[in-house]
């Protein structure tokens, strides 16, 4: 180890010894190098008009009101509309007068300055500290707690009981509500009538009771077909219409459904879907019957509803039927001569058959064999004679 | 203490009644265990006794010879069924003198006690009781078949016993009668159980059952199912067996009448096949790390299970192309005694009885 | 940035003096461990081979152990299994006799007390059964003495039409056509039977297609019919098949009855004279004119008098049944290509058309103009679900309930379900305009009733199978197990022993 360190130590002294190696520059381009030219002076920003520099305003009359003023001052009563105009008036003059105009804005710049001295405006950027790779020393969102004093003098219960009071009291104010305001929407209940036939399209709103959704502004609108005739199409008309819905079309309700949440509001989008069912029914109307193409009803997929069948259902009529069918039975069971018993037909059956029966069968021969030893007895009979 | 007598028990002398053929091959369980015992043989009801009176039957047993050994921690401490129904009787009658409602309930009469000791009562005792004692000798007391439906074996030899079987009934009638007059509390009697079968999980008899499931490969039941359904079909269709005298089937109704039956058919098969043992293989009973053979009892299900494997087993090398078909075939095989299952129960039996003396060294 | 320390400037670097330079290394300089000199191991040599010299052109990867060769034995010689699952069982020697049943004859098939009931099939015609493949093996009669059927309410009108066919009266000549439908097991096939088997007993002639399904499936042979017609064919083998199986069932009668028509198809082998049934042979010894000899007896058959110079003892010719089991496999395209390698409709088949035809009324004369009855069935067990089918069968249906095919309450094809318009065509008949003729009918068949399932049960416990109590409470369970006394599954219940204990 050593000798190698001595080696490369005595080569690196020969290249010091050497003295610097001298490396011409050159550089890429062949021009000469040009600068860009200086940006153009900022104009200084043009001096803040002076309260009397400002040009007098226009002697008030309700007529220079802009529209939604305009509209706001009709509603007023007349007496408040006098109130108005006094008012009105009198600013006016105040404006106008230069000296008044004057000391307001001197009021304006004196209020102004003293919040600006109340609370200074500090603009010392907070360095933003880089986090490691593995974010250690970030601080830790979750032990950010509400109240950050330090002192607590034993004198207060703590945040989370407040909070837990903070949710009671939500609560009851939501029971007051309950109890004292809410019956009085009673009042305003109205009976239910049928819609009028006249009114044969259901618009849907959706509310998400108070919160904002992507969804809020979107309109359903629902009619039945069956609905529009004969006062708006005639069955054929009606057949076109359907064809024209396409898959919108629901044939087990006859129900015909389309939505639009295309604009921002909801007025938008309900007038949008009136104005598409009259273009449809217009369509309909004079357009192409399409009478060569068949209702598709491809879409729909009917749900197929098990039931039991109505003869099931029992009534009382039904009931007795079944009673007597019963006791009708039942009278035919005692009067039928015999009843099939399995294993009676087994038993008789063992007793009688041969093949079932070894007993009987080892007697048949036995039998048989009887009858062969006698013949055969008396055959040696024969012979002995 | 001496097993006791009572009317419910009196029952268990019946099958010695009815059956006197039977004594000669099995004659000692009367003298050997006492008059009253009821043994597997004595489960014979080829009387129209219900559920309810078997189960009465066990109680009996199991007071009649428990008293004498040490009760196991799953053996019912209750008192015998005759104590208890004097007890009962005792509380219902509020008597407190001491004396029982009726002289039979107060304690089993010791008939075979008081018969050991009393020579002169020896003499006039029943002659089947007397049969009894002169051929006590040679066989073994025990049953080495596998019966556990013997209801239904026993159904068709019905008629030869009947007479009998109407005396036991009445018997069994009276003590019934007795038994509800001794509890006037219950207004019905006991809701009889429905049979086994009934039950929808249980329809199938038990041997179909383990038959089927030791059929089935992969889990399809369904498959065996099927394989089942032809075995069965087949044990109908084909010609009644020929058995062979030397490898009997277990008794049952005679062989032509077998295939009415498939399903008794089958159980008379297996049970005939079934062994009584197996042989485990244990090492350390002797030095030197050699193993030795120890036969070791085999209970119903195990029996039969052990059965139904040899004759799948053996029918794997038959040449018919269906599974079922094999099996079927060695199953009337197997009926008429040509199949290689007796050879192997045989051996096994044999090996059994050599390994017998093993047993004594598993006992240090 | 491009680095200044250039390439040039780096060529321009004087070579560094040898004596600086570390000598090459020979041998470590540092002090070894040991004092010895260095030696190295000998090269390794070449491990002698153990067997000769390296084997050039084998693999040289490790050696997979070959599995040994499963010892088997012989498989199932060739159509042994198909024997076993085409078995037909008709008889268990081992089932009890029953006692007093009756056979089927033609007196007691309108016998409407017999209803419920089970009838024997008589056992000579067991061989006429067989040869028109009536019997199905899956159909549980291996399990019984000897077949029998049960007289359920369709059978005995069955049996008062087919005894008002034969006999003389004003039913005479008459036909009728039916589709057979129904839940699976409801005895479809078994009611085809029972026809038959009537059938037989008025000497009729008996036409059956048992499995229609082969016909289909590619598995015959098939031809073009003739130049003229490329696009129609025939299958020979099918039909001498079909051939034979009419004249062994129907001997008898075919060999009563001559030729009595000019049969220019056949040329010279039709000879005046000749029985129909030596007819119907010559197409089961040549199948190449099984087709045309079919077509022969066929206008034999329906002929209802002689052709000129044929006049020599003309015997009139009996009614007709024609039964099909499985149409729906007819209703589509089969398996067989054409020329073209286009799928081939069935209605393309010959054999398919000529029994379709049938359905449709004939135009001067019916098209069983001696009488007889179609029956054609559907299967619920094998069968292609074809949606035309089932619209067509519906049709037939409110056609038969008297709907006009205009009216909109007629069940039509879902337009855009792309149905076979053939198959719609091939049942949209009119009605007949000739009065003998039947329209096309649906019969449904559902379950048994109450009195016909005590029957049918009460024949399986005489025969020893059963063992039960056959009474109502017991009828009536089991009923309604079986869907409402579907017969195909009360004899499942019915085969399954229970031993209670």
């Amino acid at each position: 180890m050593a000798s190698a360190a001595r080696y490369l130590g005595r080569s690196a002294l020969f290249m010091a010894r050497r003295g610097p190696i001298a490396i011409p520059y050159r550089s890429f381009s062949a021009t000469t190098p040009t600068f860009a030219s200086e940006d153009p002076p900022v104009p200084p920003p043009p001096r803040e008009p002076r309260p009397e520099e400002l040009p007098p305003v226009a002697e008030y009359s309700p007529d220079l009101l802009t529209e939604q003023e305009r509209s706001m001052y009709d509603m007023l009563s007349p007496e408040e509309q006098e109130q108005f105009n006094a008012e009105n008036r009198r600013m006016v003059e105040e404006f106008n007068d230069p000296r008044k105009r004057a000391a307001a804005f001197a009021e304006i710049e004196k209020s102004v300055n003293d919040i600006e001295r109340e609370i200074p405006l500090r603009f010392d950027e907070t360095r933003t500290r880089k986090l490691g790779f593995w974010g250690e020393e970030e601080d830790d969102e979750f032990c950010h707690v509400e109240d950050a004093d330090e002192d607590f003098h034993d004198d207060d219960i703590t945040s989370m009981a407040h909070a837990q009071l903070e949710v009671h009291r939500e609560i009851r104010e939501y029971a007051r509500i309950a109890a004292w305001d809410m019956p009085l929407l009673s009042k305003l209940a109205k009976p239910f009538t049928l819609p009028p036939p006249t009114h044969i399209l259901r618009f849907r709103y959706t509310t998400y009771m108070g919160e904002s959704h992507p969804a809020e502004n979107k309109i359903v609108v629902e009619l039945c077909s069956q609905d529009l005739t004969p006062k708006y199409l005639s069955e054929a008309q009606r057949q076109t219409f359907l064809k024209l819905v396409g898959p919108r079309y629901n044939p087990d309700t006859d129900i015909v459904r389309m939505s639009c949440e295309k604009f921002a509001t909801r007025a938008q989008n309900k007038r949008y879907l009136g104005d598409i069912i009259d273009t449809l029914i217009k369509e309909a109307k004079e357009g192409d019957a399409f009478t060569d193409v068949p209702l598709d009803l491809r879409h729909h997929k009917p749900k197929p509803k098990l039931r039991f069948p109505d003869s099931w259902k029992m009534t009382e009529e039904r009931k007795k039927q079944i009673e007597a069918r019963r006791a009708d039975r039942l009278r035919q069971e005692k009067e039928r001569a015999g009843i099939v018993d399995g294993k009676t037909v087994i038993a008789d059956a063992i007793k009688i058959l041969p093949a079932l029966n070894p007993a009987l069968k080892a007697k048949a021969t036995e039998e048989r064999e009887k009858v062969a030893v006698r013949v055969a007895g008396k055959a040696q009979k024969k012979r002995l004679r | 203490m001496p097993p006791r007598l009572n009317l419910f028990n009196a029952r268990a002398a019946v099958p010695v009644l009815r059956h006197p053929s039977s004594n000669i091959s099995r004659p000692s369980i009367v003298t050997s265990i006492g008059i009253n015992r009821p043994t597997s043989h004595g489960l014979h009801p080829g009387l129209p006794s219900s559920t309810r009176m078997d189960k009465r039957w066990n109680s009996s047993a199991s007071g009649g010879d428990g008293s004498e050994r040490p009760k196991g921690p799953t053996e019912d401490p209750l008192p015998h069924v005759s104590e208890e129904a004097a007890e009962i009787a005792k509380i219902m009658n509020k008597k407190c003198d001491g004396t029982a409602a009726s002289p039979e309930l107060e304690q089993g009469t010791p008939v075979s006690e008081i018969l050991q000791r009393d020579k002169e009562a020896q003499k006039h005792m029943p002659k089947v009781m007397q049969d009894q004692i002169k051929s006590s000798t040679g066989t073994r007391s025990f049953s080495t078949s596998t019966r556990q439906s013997q209801a239904e074996l026993h159904d068709q030899g019905k008629s030869v016993d009947e007479q009998t079987a109407a005396m036991v009934a009445n018997m069994i009638s009276q003590v019934n009668q007795q038994a509800e007059e001794l509890h006037p509390g219950l207004k019905f009697g006991p809701v009889e159980p429905l049979p086994k079968t009934e039950n929808f999980r249980t329809r199938y008899d038990s041997l179909l059952e383990q038959f089927t499931k030791l059929l089935m490969t992969d889990g399809k039941l369904s498959m065996a199912q099927r394989n089942m359904a032809f075995i069965l079909d087949h044990l109908r269709t084909a010609s009644p067996p020929q058995p062979n005298p030397k490898r009997p089937l277990l008794p049952g109704p005679p062989a032509p009448q077998l295939p009415l039956n498939p399903v008794l058919y089958l159980t008379l098969i297996v049970d005939s096949v079934a062994p009584l043992l197996k042989l485990r293989q244990q090492k350390g009973l002797v030095g030197g790390g050699a193993s030795v053979q120890i036969p070791v009892p085999l209970a119903l299900r195990q029996r039969r299970r052990t059965a139904i494997r040899w004759i799948i087993d053996a029918s794997d090398k038959r040449r018919d192309s269906h599974f079922a078909q094999r099996v079927a075939h060695e199953l009337v095989a197997v009926a008429e005694g040509r199949s290689g299952v007796w050879d192997k129960r045989e051996q096994q039996h044999k090996l059994g009885t050599a390994s017998r003396s093993n047993l004594a060294g598993n006992r240090r | 940035m491009v680095s200044s320390f250039c390439w040039s400037c780096m060529t321009r670097l004087r070579p560094t003096p040898r004596a600086v330079l570390p000598p090459p290394v020979a041998a470590p300089r540092a002090a070894s461990f040991h004092t010895s000199t260095v030696r190295y191991a000998l090269p390794a040599k070449k491990k002698a081979s153990l067997d000769g010299p390296p084997k050039f052109r084998e693999a040289k990867s490790a050696r997979m152990k070959k599995k040994k060769p499963v010892e088997k034995s012989r498989p199932p010689s060739v159509g042994e299994r198909k024997a076993l699952r085409k078995r037909i069982v008709l008889s268990n020697p081992n089932a009890l006799e029953v006692e007093g049943m009756q056979d089927l004859s033609s007196e007691n098939m309108v016998d409407a007390r017999l209803r419920g009931s089970v009838l024997g099939l008589p056992v000579p015609m067991l061989t006429q059964l067989r040869a028109v493949e009536a019997f199905k093996p899956k159909q549980g009669w291996s399990i019984f003495r000897r077949p029998g059927t049960v007289v359920r309410r369709e059978t005995l009108e069955l049996g008062r039409f087919i005894d008002g066919i034969s006999n003389e009266g004003k039913d005479k000549g008459r036909s009728a056509k039916k589709i057979v439908t129904g839940v699976r097991g409801s005895g479809k096939t078994v009611h085809l039977l029972q026809a038959m088997a009537m059938a037989f007993t008025k000497q009729w002639v008996v036409f059956t297609v048992p499995e229609p399904q082969d016909l289909v499936i590619a598995h015959t042979s098939y031809a073009p019919l003739s130049d003229d017609t490329p696009h129609l064919y025939v299958q020979n083998d099918a039909t001498a098949a079909m051939l034979s199986r009419t004249v062994t069932a129907n001997e008898q009668v075919l060999k009563n009855l001559h030729i009595s028509q000019q049969h220019p198809a056949l040329k010279s082998s039709a000879k005046a004279g000749m029985t129909l049934e030596e007819l119907a042979k010559l197409g089961i010894q040549d199948p190449a004119i099984a087709w045309p000899v079919f077509q022969a007896l066929w206008s034999e058959l329906t002929a209802t008098s002689p052709a000129p110079g044929f006049d020599k003892g003309f015997k009139p010719r009996p009614p007709m049944l024609v039964t099909v089991d499985g149409l729906s496999h007819w209703m589509k395209n089969s398996e067989y290509r054409s020329a073209d390698f286009d799928p081939i409709h069935a209605h393309d088949l010959m054999f398919v058309r000529h029994f379709l035809s049938l359905l449709k009324p004939g135009s001067e004369k019916p098209a069983l103009p001696n009488g007889g009855l179609l029956l054609y069935a559907t299967s619920a067990s094998n069968n292609p679900t074809i949606y035309s089918f089932e619209v067509a069968l519906k049709q037939i249906a409110a056609r038969q309930a008297g709907l006009n095919a205009s009216a909109p309450e007629f069940p039509q094809a879902d337009p855009y379900s792309k149905a076979d318009k053939r198959v719609i065509d091939a049942f949209d008949s009119a009605k007949p305009t000739i009065a003998k003729e039947g329209i096309l009918e649906l019969q449904t068949l559902g379950g048994l009733t109450r009195d016909e399932a005590r029957g049918f049960m009460e024949y399986f416990a005489r025969s020893g199978l059963l063992r039960e109590k056959i009474n109502d409470a017991w009828v009536g369970e089991k009923w309604s197990l079986a869907g409402g006394g579907v017969i195909g599954e009360l004899e499942k219940l019915g085969r399954r022993l229970r031993v209670v204990n």
